[in-house]
Order: structure tokens, then sequence, then C-alpha cells
């Protein structure tokens, strides 16, 4: 068994884990986070990727809703690349509820959302996919926000200040002694190498997974897992982020990321944080939702579905009081006080959001137990290192600007070493990915930076095989990069239909239309072109 | 008026027409596009048919075992690149593994693997979606005597090209063989390789076998263009296409022309969008006329027999219209056969709304799912559109579209 010491251990490499891990690694405070898959595995990457202004909170949850703005405001200014500022609106339809509308208006002025009325005849010409019944329409700092680029760039903000973090590494269980946490037990999922953490403190920001991490310590959370339902169509159909105004409910939200739309969502009370399958009717009931704000919405081509899981931490009235604090809306749970276990605290529910501040209610709770006083400065400094302007120009002269933007925004400050394997040999410009437009030279250099063994690692990073052929032609694409990952020539085939099958997941419930067409030419090809489905024929 | 209307130019349609037209009918074309022929690897399959015509309601079933031959001989008579052994053979998919093949062209047969001492795989520079470190360790499993080279064609034409990094696919290439530059260029890298080898070649051993990616060979190439000699100094053999797909084009070129010089007529870029039927004399239907649209304006077309060759999901012949999995026959608004249950989780198994499609009697005249009565007399239905089957995981993709296009050609 491997054994090493820190003074952190942070469980989970969600929004929350990593926000926390840059924090503490910002204050000096040696830290190492563990993630069971790859970052962004849990809801972090399976959310809708707005990011709030606080409206839809403002009528029923006032604290909520501040929380919401200024985040808002604060991520808006640390992580520019990471969001695209569309702006959103609040429209009333025809039938909805006056009264909604007026407490909403109230709502907004007293926490101090900005809001802007916008002349319905405008509204129609601005986005022209819009239900003609709609009769107000205001308008809100909302934005959408990339959750895997805000994750890798919380990771690496945190490594300049070293902070460190393992993937593919399970936290079995927390070691306690006499009432004193001690550490992690872990395991590499991937060799099966057992590990042991020492440290000092334990932060449990496992999302969905929290209640069973609290368990393996002798400790309770109880999580109420809500599954949500989310579907991406292939173009801009709005170029704002379109929220329903009235009291928040099913399939009210549309979010333009980047050339799609996603719809969203249901609330669905599950019981496994693994349990994110999509029924048709699902599909069905969210089209019927939509419907109500885009009139045409049967006519629009829908590329995937996919569920995430919502921590909501439950209200138990033992909880009440000593363990909770902060808002009603996420929880930092200490366990000294609830199990009588020093040094463990769970941090629950909030929204991706939010998740800047509550690291920073985790990591101020942590300095005190530790006895220091260092101010938090995550809401101040650049998450992300500026590129130097002669970079750019070159990856724009290089590449076309629409291209070079596009890498810009994934690779940041590694856009260099892209654009200086492409100088040396252009072979490496060539397009793995043209949905995305993904060049072999950066596939290459996520495979050798991050030391990734798979296509869906590779995809998490890169978004290979996340646009409208969903990896018809990618995956092929990739087989040779991938045959240099692997160590036997014999995985290439379970490889490739991990991944295929892992895409196919998202695809089997939306099964019509364009996206059906697109399927039968991606089985055409691995089936009968390729024939990587079967095992080798001939002689 | 025409004796015959094929709807829909791929594979199915094309061979109906042509088969027609031949048989002295006035048959015309129209489609809206080049169908899956773009996609097409250039080998035949047909499945294991004995097998296959047990499945209940497979296309197979609707033909006696004596007419899917006479099918497969009319398409290697039609298409003599094509050389039906009778049994299946061994050929290179676009990675270098073996894959079999019913019908084969002459330049994707595989020499007798025994008799070849070196095989050098000749890469073009720059050529899309072609990876020779995967084809070389595959080619070394299959040429198990043999020894592999790798040699790349660096081609002045493409150079500027590459340095700007836009894409060269084997169709850009596939053109350039057939220029006369090009194909000098060819001759002389290969002639080059013999000059290395020759020596080996003196000294008694065995032969020397260039293997490309990309269409260099012959394939039907008596169309319009003018007699193509692939005349190599050494053995050329390819390896089958990925897409797009420079066999797949050529195969379709050449079977239009087959089909113009029988005299038969093609509309590109029409669109039939719906048809007007009229009662026949015993209690059935029939189509009276059928309503195209092509340039942006409406035409109405008469003809004794239709065909309706317009594909499947991926051809455009049916379509799932919604989430509700309601499938459409846009032209004549045919009963379609949907099945229960729609998909499976994984994405290499069995997908069950492949089967979705139109059922016919032994005629190939469409029939009601339910009640098996035939819905329109004087039509006939071919390729990936019938019902029960599914080309990609059964493998018989273009034998189900031969022998139905074969068999309503020979019926109008
Ligand atoms: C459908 C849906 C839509 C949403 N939309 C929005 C939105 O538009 N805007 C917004 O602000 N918020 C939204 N949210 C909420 C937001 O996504 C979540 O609040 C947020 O992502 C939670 O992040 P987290 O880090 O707490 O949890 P997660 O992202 O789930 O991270 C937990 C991590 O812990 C890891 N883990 C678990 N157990 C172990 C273990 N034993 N060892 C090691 N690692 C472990 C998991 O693999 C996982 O990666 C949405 C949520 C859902 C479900
Ligand atoms: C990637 C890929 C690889 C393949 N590889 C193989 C292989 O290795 N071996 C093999 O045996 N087969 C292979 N095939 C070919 C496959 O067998 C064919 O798809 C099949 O034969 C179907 O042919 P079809 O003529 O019925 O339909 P399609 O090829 O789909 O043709 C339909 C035609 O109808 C036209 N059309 C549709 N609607 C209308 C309308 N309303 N009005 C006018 N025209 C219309 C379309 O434009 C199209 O031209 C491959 C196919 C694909 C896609």
């Amino acid at each position: 068994m491997r054994e090493f010491d820190t003074r952190v251990v942070i469980i989970g490499g969600g929004a929350t884990g990593v926000g926390i891990l840059r924090d503490l690694s910002m204050r000096g405070i040696s830290a190492i986070l563990l993630e069971q898959s790859e970052l962004g595995h849990g809801t972090s990457s399976r959310f809708h990727g707005l990011l709030h202004s606080g409206g839809r909170y403002v009528v029923k949850d006032e604290d909520a809703a501040r929380e919401c703005i200024d985040e808002n405001e604060i991520l808006k200014r640390i992580a520019p690349t990471c969001i695209e500022g569309t702006s959103g609106w609040f429209v009333h339809l025809q039938d909805d509820n006056p009264d909604y509308m007026k407490a909403w208006l109230t709502g907004c002025s007293r926490v101090k959302i900005p809001v802007k009325e916008i002349d319905v005849a405008e509204a129609l010409r601005l986005e022209p996919m819009l239900s003609r019944h709609v009769e107000k329409v205001y308008e809100v700092p909302d934005a959408s926000i990339d959750g895997f680029k805000l994750l890798w760039a919380n990771i690496r903000s945190a490594e300049r200040y070293n902070g460190k973090f393992m993937t593919y590494c399970n936290v079995s269980s927390v070691r306690v002694e006499n009432g004193c946490v001690k550490g992690v037990y872990a395991e590499n999922v991937r060799t099966g190498e057992k590990i042991l953490i020492h440290s000092e403190i334990v932060i449990n920001a496992a999302g969905p997974w929290a209640g069973m991490v609290a368990a393996s310590a002798g400790a309770q959370v109880s999580i109420i897992k809500n599954k949500g339902v989310l579907l991406v169509f292939n173009k801009r159909l709005f170029q704002r982020v379109i929220n329903r105004l009235r009291a928040p409910r099913d399939g009210d939200i549309f979010v333009p990321h980047e050339t799609i739309t996603i719809l969203g969502t249901t609330s669905y009370t599950v019981g496994s944080p693994d349990d994110n399958w999509i029924m048709p009717e699902e599909v069905s009931y969210l089209m019927n939702m939509g419907k109500e704000l885009l009139d045409d919405i049967e006519h629009q081509r829908v590329i995937r579905a996919f569920a995430g899981i919502r921590p909501l931490y439950e209200e138990a009235s033992t909880v009440v009081g000593e363990g909770r604090e902060i808002s009603r809306d996420f929880a930092l749970v200490d366990h000294e006080k609830l199990d009588g276990i020093t040094g463990f605290i769970s941090i629950v529910g909030g929204k991706l959001t939010t998740y800047r501040l509550m690291a920073e209610k985790v990591t101020d709770w942590v300095c005190n137990k530790l006895g220091l006083e260092v101010v938090c400065r995550t809401a101040e400094e650049s998450l992300i290192p500026p590129v130097e302007e002669k970079l750019k120009d070159k990856a724009r002269t290089m590449f076309g600007v629409a291209m070079a933007d596009k890498m810009m925004e994934r690779l940041n400050d590694r856009l260099g070493e892209v654009v200086k394997q492409v100088s040396q040999d252009p072979a490496q410009g060539q397009l793995i990915c043209e949905c995305e437009m993904i060049t072999k030279a950066e596939i290459k250099h996520v495979v050798h930076e991050f030391n990734t063994t798979s296509l869906n690692d590779v995809r998490r990073q890169t978004r290979l095989g996340m646009g409208t052929c969903q990896g018809a032609f990618c995956t092929y694409r990739a087989i040779p990069l991938l045959a240099d990952l692997l160590e036997e020539p014999g995985k290439l085939r379970e490889e490739i239909t991990d991944f295929l099958d892992e895409r196919w997941r998202g695809v089997v419930p939306i099964l019509w239309g364009e996206q059906l067409r697109e399927s039968e030419l991606t089985r055409a090809i691995f089936n009968t072109t390729l024939g990587v489905g079967q095992r080798e024929q001939g002689r | 008026m025409w004796d015959v209307v094929v709807i829909g130019g791929g594979l199915a349609g094309l061979l109906a027409g042509i088969r027609a037209a031949q048989r002295q009918k006035k048959v015309l074309l129209v489609t809206e596009g080049v169908g899956t022929l773009f996609f097409f690897s250039g080998i035949i399959d047909y499945g294991d048919v004995e097998q296959l015509r047990l499945l209940p309601g497979h296309p197979y079933q609707l033909f006696d075992q004596e007419t899917i031959n006479r099918g497969r001989k009319y398409m290697e008579q039609v298409c003599p690149d094509y050389i039906d052994t009778e049994r299946s053979e061994a050929v290179l998919s676009p990675l270098g593994l073996l894959r079999s093949g019913d019908l084969v062209p002459k330049g994707m047969k595989l020499p007798n693997l025994l008799s070849v001492g070196s095989v050098v795989l000749l890469v073009p520079n720059g050529l899309k979606d072609f990876f020779p470190e995967i084809v070389v360790p595959n080619l070394t499993n299959v040429f198990k005597n043999g020894q592999i080279y790798v040699e790349n064609l660096v081609v002045e034409e493409f150079q500027r090209w590459f340095e700007l990094g836009r894409p060269i696919t084997s169709v850009d290439y596939a053109d350039y063989w057939r220029t006369q530059k090009g194909h000098k260029v060819l001759k002389q890298a290969i002639g080059k390789i013999k000059e290395k080898f020759s020596s080996r070649l003196e000294n008694g051993e065995k032969s020397v076998v260039v293997v490309m990616p990309s269409l260099v060979t012959e394939y039907w190439e008596n169309a319009r263009r003018g007699k193509w000699v692939a005349d190599f100094p050494l053995s050329v053999m390819e390896i089958s296409s990925f897409s797009p797909s420079p066999h797949g084009r050529h195969l379709a070129e050449y079977l239009r022309h087959i089909f113009q010089d029988l005299g038969g007529e093609i509309v590109f870029g029409a669109r039939a969008v719906r048809s007007e039927l009229e009662p026949t004399e015993n209690g059935y239907q029939r189509c009276k006329q059928l309503v195209v649209q092509s340039k942006g304006k409406e035409l109405i077309l008469k003809a004794e027999k239709y065909i309706l060759a317009t594909g499947g999901l991926l051809g455009g012949g049916i379509e799932a219209i919604n989430e509700k999995r309601e499938i459409r026959e846009a032209v004549f608004d045919l009963p379609v056969f949907i099945p229960e249950e729609w998909s499976s989780p994984h994405f290499f198994e069995d997908q069950p709304y492949a089967f979705a499609g139109i059922m016919t009697d032994h005629q190939l005249c469409p029939i009601n799912p339910l009640t098996r009565e035939v819905v329109l007399e004087n039509v006939y239905v071919v390729g990936r559109l019938l019902a029960h089957w599914d080309p990609w995981i059964q493998r018989c993709g273009a034998g189900v579209s031969i022998t139905s296009g074969f068999v309503a050609g020979e019926s109008v």
C-alpha cells in the first residue's frame, strides 16, 4: 500500500471539489483532490449550463437568488473564457399567472437583479423562434457556462499554487480513529493499487454520492437524488437564455451553448447516483413542455439526451440548527457537531453557479479548524492566465479565426504547445473531429499531458464526438491515437465499443428524424465498412 | 407516358432501371441524390443467404434461391469488374483487416498469400482518413509469409494543399490517377518500387505486390471518360473504401451511363413528393400519376408502372417523423411496418427500428402489414426500403438491393 501525507483531502472532482482545491491552494494549505473517475464525471458535466442571474429563484428563495447574482458577476470577471454572456429573457406567455410576474419584478428589485423590459415586437424580431403567445419579456444577466472548461480552469489555477489531484482514485472509506479523522483509504481503479493518505481534514464534496462517502466514516448525510433530463438540439435555437416567467417547473428553460441549445429539465427522485437512464416518455414530455416556448420544436433536430442527478440536501429535523448553516440552498455539514467526528465535513446541495461561494465557506471553515487566518482571494484573481496576443494571431492565421478561437477557449495557455506542433508538422493540423474542429495535435497533446488511455476521457477534454455526428467519423479518425495509447492491441475493438456505446446511450432516447438517419450512417460505417462490430472474417 | 418510372437512383433503383431498359421498356429515373453509393465500400455483400431466408419476413424470402443467383450473375454481367467466384472472397478493410465479400472488384482480390514475398504499401501523401500505422501491423498479420514495406508518394499537385492543411481525400486521389499526369506519376512510382526490389526478384524471390488505398485499378472505366488502362509494372492490390468512397462514386457513374446507353432517361435533383391514385377494375388501387419537384417546379409524370427505390431511413425513403416513432413513406404514403421494440442499449447489437420498412408480396407490390392485402397494384418496392432486415448487421446490403432491383426490372 502506498502512503503519503497532506493537510486536507477533498473527495470529489466536480465543481465544488475543484473550487475547494483552488481556494485551499491559494491560501497555502496543502491539499489533494481525489476523483473516482475523470473530472466532471458527476453532475458538473450533466447539467444545463446556465449561469444563473438569480431570476429563477427570486420569488421562492431570495437568499439563493442573492448568492446567484453575486456569483454571476464574480464568475463573469474571473472566468470569461468559460462563459458566454448571452443574457437571458424571462418570458410571460398569454395564460401565465400575472401575480407571479408581479412578485417576480418586486423580488428582482429587492435582490438587485438588473431587469430590463423588452418590447414584444422587438423580442420577436431578435428571437424569431419564440412563441407568438408571448406577452411580456424581461432581460436579466443570465449567461451560459461550460462546465468542463470551468473545472479545468480551477484545476490549473490550483496547480499553479501546488494543489494536487488524482483521477481514477476511488475513496473506499474515510479513516477515523477515536472520533478524529486521520485520512482516507483509496484505490486506483485502473491498477488496483491501494493508497492510504494521512490528513488532518477530509472534505466530502462527492455530490450525489456524498451520502455513501459519509456513511464510510460512520456519519450521516441525507441526500435526495433528483434526476433531471436535458435535450440537446443541433443549433442555436435562441441567441439568449429563455426562461418561462412563472413558478419554476419542468422544461421551461432553453440555454444556448456555442452552436447548440439545451432544453431542460425535469425533476424526478431516483434511488442511486448512477441512475441516469432516460425513458422515451421523458423525452416526449420535455418536447411537449418546450413546445410552449417554441412552437416549431418538432422540426428541430435533437442530437442527444442526457440526465444529471441533483444532490439535494434533505432537511431532516435532526439537522436543523447546529450542523447546518449558511443558506437554504446548500449546506455545510460539520460532522463533529452531528456525529462526533472531528475534522470531517460534507458540503452538499447548491448549484454550479455558486460553487465558488461554497468553496469559500468550506475553506473558511478549514482555516478556522487549523487556526489560520488567511483571506479568500478566489473572487479577485482571474482563473485563466491571459494568452499572448502574438500567439493568438499566429493561431488565427494558421487555423482561421473561427477554429482558432474555439481552440483557444479549450486550451487557453496550452495553445502554444499545439501551435508549435502544427507548425513543425502540418499533418498534425488535420481535423479528427470536424463538428467541433479538433486537430490531431490537440488530441495528442491531451493524451500526452493527462496520461489518458480512453476515448471517453479525450472527449471530456476536447469535446470529441460531441457534435452532430456523435462519433461517426471522429471515432474512426481517433483509432491510430487510440492504438498508441492501448497497451494491448486486442483492446482496440473494446475501446471503440465503449466509446460508441457511451455516445449511443445519449442517442437512444431521441432516435427519430435526422439523428436517426445519422445513426444509420454510423452503424453502416462501423458494422459494414470497417467490420468492427464483428469478429474478424475471411480465411 | 413512360412504361416505367423509377423513383430513387441508388444501387437498387439503377439496377432495376437498367434491367427494364434492357428489356426494351421506356424508362425514366427520377432521383434526388446519388444515394448511399457515395459511402459504399465497393464490396458487394450477400450475407448468409440460406440462414437469412429462415428469418421471418426477410426480403430474401420473397425470392427463390435460383432468382437470387440470377440477380448475382446479372450484376456480374453488367459490371464485369466484379468477379463472382460463388463463394465469399477475403478482401482488405480500410484498416487493413481481412473481411469477406461476395462480389469483389478485381482490383481488391487478394493474391495467393503464399506466393507473396514482399508487400509494399504505397501511401499517397496526406491522404485523409488513412492510417498506415494501423494498416501495416494488420498487413503483417495477413501476409504471414511476406515482408511489409511502406513507400510514401509525394504528389506535387497536392503538396500545396497539404501544407495548407487541406484534406486530400481518396476521391481526390482517384480522380488524379485518372489524369494523364497522375497516371504517369503513379506508374513511375511503381516503376521505382520495381527497380528497388528487382534484385530480390532476380534472386528467385517470391513476387512483389503493391497495396494501395484509393481507387487505382480499372473499375468500370469504359464510361464516358475514356478507357483507363492500369498498366503498372507491378501488380497492384486495392484496399476497400472509407467514406466518401471513390469506388461507390465510380460505380454510380458507371451504372448511370449503362442505363442511359440503353435508352433510359434520368432527372437528377428531382424529388417525388406525392402521387395520385385511381381504382382498378378488380377493386384495388393503382398509381395514376406522380408529382415530382424539380428546380422549384412541379412535374406530373405518368407511367404504366412505378418502381419505388427511395432507400430506407438513411436514403430518405422513410422517415421517423417525431419522438412518438411514427414513420412515414413520403411518395405513396404506403403503410409502414413499424417494429414494437425500437432500439437496443448497445450500439453493436441488433437495432429493431432498422426492420422498419415496406412489406410486399412476391411480386414486390406493397402490402398492408396487418391485412396483407396489396395496396397498390402497379408499384414495386425495392432495396433498403423493404421491411424486416438490417443490411449492416446481416451484411447483405447490396445483395438485397441487387436481387430486388433485378426482379423488379424483370417483372415490370
Ligand atoms: C439536470 C440538472 C441541471 C442543472 N442545471 C444547472 C444550471 O443550469 N446551473 C447551475 O448553476 N446548476 C445546475 N445544476 C446543479 C449543478 O449541476 C450541481 O449543483 C453541481 O454540478 C454539483 O457539483 P458537485 O461538485 O457538488 O457534484 P458532482 O459534480 O456530482 O461531483 C461529485 C464528484 O464526486 C465524485 N465521487 C463520488 N464518490 C467518490 C468517491 N468515493 N471517491 C472519489 N470520488 C468520488 C464523483 O465521481 C463526482 O465527480 C443542475 C443539476 C442538474 C441535475
Ligand atoms: C457507409 C456505407 C457502407 C456500405 N458498404 C457496403 C458494403 O460493404 N457492402 C454492401 O453490400 N453494401 C454496402 N453499402 C450499400 C448498401 O448496401 C446500400 O445502402 C443499400 O444497397 C441500399 O440501396 P438503395 O438503392 O435501396 O437505397 P439508397 O442508396 O438509399 O438510394 C435511395 C435513393 O433514392 C433517392 N430518394 C429518396 N427519396 C426520394 C424521393 N422522394 N424522390 C426522389 N428520389 C428520392 C435518394 O436520393 C437516393 O438516391 C453501404 C452503405 C453505406 C451507407
